[in-house]
């Protein structure tokens, strides 16, 4: 046994003994980041200070540049890239080590140090022997750099230090952790709980790390000072970011560019634009960022401060040192608590009975849940769902029923005029009433299921011919797609069964793939089954009776209800809840002509370059046609002009698996409708692009109902 | 992170676990604090700050005082200023600043002296009432010799921090919370029966009434002067039952996580709307911000010793102050004084009346019916966006007068009768037998329907809890 005095004693030396180890890792890391920072200042990538001298004697040279006397000869560029740096009136001139050509034509600040001369040109282009500013040569200071050698010397020393008092200190850890594992409860109480909230705390944080280095959730933001940046052309500057990339994915950039404090409008524009057009618009490009100032002034000379701000830059290997050390801290906490429980669990271990009324309990829970759901479902009205809903409602209540159909995306939705295409057909003797079920995103396998609700309705055999138009599998759900209205909504248990034996019969996916694939989807169906919202939606519908399908989806359902609303007229409506993306799809679209001919040219090229289609697809389109066969309908596919090779839809005619094919998304077979004026961006066309098409397909149409090959 | 939210659910599953997986006291302690930091970090980590620094301001006030005798009464009252002064400078400077100093600039541009309004924006921190208040009566409770001080750091902190009451109560006292810290906590004495019950009732009330009637106020009180008298009615009994089922929602939520962890928050709400007078009212609404208030205001003020203008005039300044807690407005001093006016009444009442009278089953009815009336009166400054609005929707609910023609859907009514009768089974606890004697599996069973219920009846679009921004 060790007395108080003694414990006490010895406790002291051990605090005191992880206070010094303490220090001695804080003065080793300081270190360490001190030599580090010397190595950047001395190469000229990240300089702490400057030596500078003053540029005497410029005088013109051709164009924009003048030519005066290098003060410095060794920070010549002519063998590799100078670390020498241009000052305007105390401020860096970013045009560094610039062509010759360039100084001459474009000028704005870029210089180069060569030989024994410095070719510069001012940042504004005014004539610098008579602008009155002053201009220095800086090098990276150079008793800063003297520091390298003492700075590295100290930190190795440090770290030695620390590894041999370290390795001290453990040795002394055995004594205490000998009499540790002596002391069962200290073991099983104080390291086991301690590793449990650590693992936990750790988890947490590499759950955070991982939303944060994903973009997710930003936890971190950092703001940094553009001091050095540099002319390109037009209006736009560029500046090198440090570490830091902030391009995103799918081109939308998480950060911004800050005019004294306050973000610049336009982000993610286009570089064309930013050259052009200049007022703010900026943009992230690996690890650059190019911008133009709000009012297209020179921000060399017009006096505002220049930042951007986005999301810290967390090293890459954060998230995976998190992950494992997450993971080696939870196993040991296991190790060490189911250790020391085990011998409780031994010497309490629960009856069967106990074990078999826990069982009861949780089944029960579950029974309760699901019957309880279950009755919900069946006492209260569906919920007021997404537009295939108010579609189907339209459809089913129609006065005069339908005939015609059209069924897929938004390239039916925005492309196809209902109205029109009877117009067409009426012109050559054929009567039809259309309605357009395009609903926007809507996948192959969802319009499986939405088809067969459809066919469910017409319970009448109304139907004469389905046109489907279909987009290719989704097989993995995306985080935003998982919970959507419009992905719970198909996610019954019978398209969860169809989708389980799809994926699983399919021969591309392998096992770890289809087990992800069908779990998130029995997510979707799990949220539907659990009927979120359904009470409270019947309970709004009976307070306010005027919130039915019709008003609140009026908007939606296009002017003459027939469910065709082009983008370009929708997006005019002051209710229109149309997506970012389209708004910026067009933008973009819009921005340049030639661009959207580089992509007609794309997708030449693309049709070319045939490859198999899934076999998957293949059984799901002959399932569709046969659906509507069975139903005593025509089925009809067809693709629009959007800008994606569909040989699946080829492949499947060639085989017979479909008998219908009108295909409008091969540049060279239909020009027209691959015209930049008459589309709204890549994948969709405008109204004029919609009408066109429908005249198209009404065409086709006729031509097979006159040639006999579709019955009237 | 909202009570009702999934990840709360998720955050709250892994606490638990954790917690009940432990067996060092000391380390549970030190997990619980460690997500009541992590619980309020999901809002803004930033004010963690403030807790901690109002923890540490009072830990130290605590101890200095406990080591003072009752004569050296100066130094006493100068610690426990400090802790008042900390504690009421962050609620001054978080929550009153704008108040006062747009007061001040009214006042001073009426007055014919120009003065700007303050260009200063500062944020409230979600829950700085309570826990302010929390760590107050720690002080006071040592001052008034009813508590010894903790030189436990770590329980004071989990005390002020507790996550299942962090942001909008119950306000604990340390007196009763401190002695459950102290002693570890057994698994087996918790009524998981009774805690899983309230869990799902506090879920119902908030997610499934609170959140699906508060469109229906928000849209009134969006405009109130173009509804009608019968709308403003159905609007001010729609928000005393929505701010009903929030707040007490929420404290069951409260109550019924804390005491799966094993500790007791005490009752916050019983049943206020069948309160037969506007006294019986305030002991059963915010019972612990009620008694919080009587206890370390209205009795220090003198309470009911004095002449009766000394002691209405303690009465309507706790109101008033009360009011003023709630909200950095007008509008609550005025909702705090029509309440302290209506237990001034009662009052003179209690006392001229005569005892057979007041205590007739028909009079108490009628109490019950002039107290909710008159509770809902107050309501109406209570949920107004602007003094003008609450004006215009007292004189339609007081006086008929409104020449607004829109209207809310009759069919609210069918609804509002239907939320009373719900609360009136919950009254007679007219269940209560049934799960308590029911076997364990039919219990779950029971559990089962009722999380399938409130899935299906919760509003899709939760709304953060009303007294967050208290």
């Amino acid at each position: 046994m060790v007395d108080a005095p003694q414990k006490h004693q010895s406790r002291r030396q051990t605090m005191l003994r992880l206070g010094w180890l303490a220090l001695l890792m804080i003065a080793a890391t300081v270190s360490t980041v001190t030599s580090q920072r010397v190595e950047l200042h001395q190469s000229g990538d990240r300089v702490l200070a400057w030596d500078r001298v003053s540029i005497t004697n410029p005088r013109e040279g051709r164009g924009q540049s003048f030519i005066a006397p290098l003060p410095w000869p060794h920070l010549s560029s002519h063998e590799s890239a100078s670390a020498g740096r241009l000052f305007e009136d105390g401020q860096i001139l970013g045009g560094a080590n610039a062509s010759h050509q360039q100084i001459r034509d474009l000028g704005m600040g870029r210089y180069s140090l060569w030989k024994d001369q410095i070719r510069f040109s001012s940042s504004d282009g005014t004539d610098v022997t008579t602008n009155g500013r002053s201009y220095e040569l800086g090098q990276p200071a150079v008793w800063i750099s003297r520091l390298g050698l003492a700075s590295s010397v100290v930190m190795w020393i440090l770290w030695v230090w620390l590894l041999v008092a370290l390795a001290m200190s453990l040795l002394q850890l055995r004594t205490l952790a000998q009499r540790a594992i002596e002391s069962r409860r200290v073991v099983a109480l104080i390291v086991g709980d301690a590793l449990v909230i650590a693992s936990v705390c750790l988890g947490g944080l590499w759950y955070a790390a991982h939303l944060h280095a994903s973009g997710d959730r930003v936890l971190f933001e950092q703001t940094t000072s553009i001091d050095v940046f540099q002319h390109e052309l037009g209006h736009s500057f560029t500046a090198q970011l440090d570490h830091m990339q902030w391009d995103g994915q799918d081109g939308t950039s998480p950060a911004v560019v800050l005019e004294n404090g306050i973000p610049l409008a336009h982000a993610d524009a286009g570089h064309q634009a930013i050259r052009t057009l200049g007022a703010g618009r900026f943009s992230f490009w690996s690890d650059r960022v190019r911008f133009s100032t709000t009012d297209n002034t020179n921000p060399f000379r017009n006096g505002n401060h220049y930042a951007v701000r986005g999301p810290w830059p967390m090293p890459s290997w954060c998230v995976p040192t998190l992950r494992i050390t997450t993971m080696i801290t939870l196993l040991l906490a296991v190790v060490v608590v189911g250790v020391s429980r085990f011998r409780e669990l031994v010497t309490r271990r629960p009856t069967w009975q106990q074990a078999l009324r826990h069982a009861v309990a949780v089944s029960s829970l579950i029974v309760g849940f699901v019957i309880g759901g279950n009755l919900l479902r069946g006492v209260l009205p569906k919920p007021l769902g997404n537009l295939a809903d108010a579609k189907r409602i339209y459809f089913t209540r129609a006065e005069r029923p339908f005939d015609t159909v059209f069924l897929g995306t938004s390239r039916v939705y925005r492309e196809i005029a209902p109205e029109r295409f009877e117009q067409r057909l009426q012109a050559q003797g054929i009567s039809c009433r259309a309605f357009n079920f395009g609903v926007s995103g809507m996948r192959a396998l969802e319009s499986r299921s939405v088809l067969r609700e459809l066919l469910n309705e017409d319970k009448n055999h109304d139907l004469k011919w389905v046109f489907i138009e279909t987009q290719p599998i989704l097989w993995e759900l995306s985080d935003s797609n998982l919970l959507n209205e419009r992905m719970t909504r198909w996610h019954d248990t019978e398209t969860l069964l169809d989708l389980a034996e799809l994926y699983l019969s399919d021969p591309e996916l392998d096992r770890r793939a289809k087990a992800r694939a069908i779990g998130r989807r029995a997510l979707a169906f799990s949220y539907r089954m659990s009927n979120l919202g359904i009470g409270s939606n019947a309970i709004q519908r009976w307070i306010e009776p005027g919130t039915s399908f019709e008003d609140r989806y009026e908007s939606e359902m296009g002017p003459r209800g027939d469910g065709f609303y082009p983008l370009d007229i929708y997006l005019q409506t002051p209710t229109a809840k149309v997506s970012q993306p389209y708004v910026k799809r067009n933008e973009y679209y819009r921005e340049s002509p030639k661009r959207f001919d580089g992509w007609v040219r794309q997708q030449t090229e693309r049709l070319a370059a045939a490859d198999t289609p899934s076999p998957v697809m293949l059984d799901l389109l002959a399932d569709l046609s046969s659906m509507v066969k069975s139903h005593g309908a025509t089925p009809i596919f067809f693709v629009g002009p959007a800008l994606y090779p569909r040989h699946d839809l080829r492949v499947a005619e060639e085989q017979g698996v479909i008998e219908h094919l009108f295909r409008f998304h091969e540049p060279t077979e239909e020009p027209e409708l691959h015209r930049f004026e008459v589309r709204f961006d890549g994948g969709h066309l405008n109204h004029e692009g919609a009408l066109l098409l429908t005249d198209r397909i009404a065409d086709r149409f006729i031509e097979l109902l006159q040639q006999g090959v579709i019955e009237q | 992170m909202i009570f009702t939210e999934a990840r709360f659910l998720v955050f709250f599953a892994i606490a638990f676990g954790v917690h009940w997986m432990m067996r060092w006291h000391t380390g549970r302690k030190l997990w619980l604090l460690l997500c009541s930091y992590a619980f309020y970090a999901a809002w803004d980590w930033r004010f963690l700050s403030l807790i901690a620094a109002s923890t540490l301001v009072d830990y130290v006030v605590g101890i200095r005082l406990g080591a003072l005798t009752t004569e050296q009464t100066r130094a006493r009252r100068v610690w426990l200023f400090i802790s008042l002064l900390f504690n009421l400078g962050l609620l001054g400077v978080f929550k009153y600043y704008h108040f006062f100093m747009d007061s001040a600039v009214t006042i001073l541009n009426n007055l014919g002296i120009g003065a700007e309004p303050s260009t200063l924006q500062i944020i409230l921190p979600v829950g700085i009432s309570f826990y302010t208040f929390q760590t107050m009566s720690y002080s006071l409770d040592i001052y008034f010799g009813c508590l010894k001080p903790t030189r436990n750091l770590l329980d004071l902190a989990l005390f002020v921090g507790f996550f299942p009451q962090l942001v909008a109560g119950p306000i604990v006292r340390a007196r009763e919370f401190l002695p459950q810290i102290r002693v570890p906590r057994l698994f087996s004495r918790i009524d998981v029966r009774a805690c899983v019950v309230l869990f799902l009732i506090g879920f119902f009330k908030k997610a499934c009434v609170s959140d699906n009637i508060a469109p229906i106020v928000d849209t009134y009180f969006a405009d109130p002067a173009s509804f009608d008298v019968l709308s403003a009615w159905l609007a001010v009994l729609f928000y005393g039952a929505q701010i009903y089922c929030d707040f007490s929602g929420y404290s069951d939520i409260a109550i019924a996580s804390a005491g799966l962890l094993g500790y007791n928050l005490g009752d916050n709400f019983a049943f206020p709307y069948f309160a037969s007078s506007i006294q019986d009212f305030w002991h059963r609404w915010h019972i612990s911000l009620s008694s919080w208030l009587r206890d370390y205001l209205y009795i220090p003020l003198g309470g009911s010793r004095g002449s009766t203008l000394y002691r209405y005039r303690n009465l309507m300044l706790t109101m008033l102050l009360g009011g003023l807690w709630h909200g950095a407005a007008w509008r609550f001093v005025i909702w705090g004084g029509l309440h302290g006016l209506a237990l001034i009444v009662h009052r003179e009442w209690t006392a001229r009346a005569p005892e057979a009278f007041r205590m007739h089953v028909a009079w108490r009815g009628t109490g019950v019916l002039i107290t909710a009336i008159w509770v809902g009166l107050a309501w109406i400054f209570f949920r107004a966006p602007s003094l003008d609005a609450a004006l215009t929707t007292a004189g339609a609910y007081a006086f008929g007068r409104s020449s607004g023609t829109e209207t809310l859907p009759v069919s609210l009514i069918a609804l509002l009768m239907f939320i009373l009768l719900l609360h009136a089974i919950a009254y007679h606890r007219v269940f209560r037998p049934a799960w308590r004697g029911a076997p364990t599996w039919m219990f779950a069973g029971g559990v089962g329907i009722g999380v399938a219920i409130i899935t299906a009846f919760a509003a899709t679009e939760a709304a953060p809890f009303i007294y967050f921004q208290f």
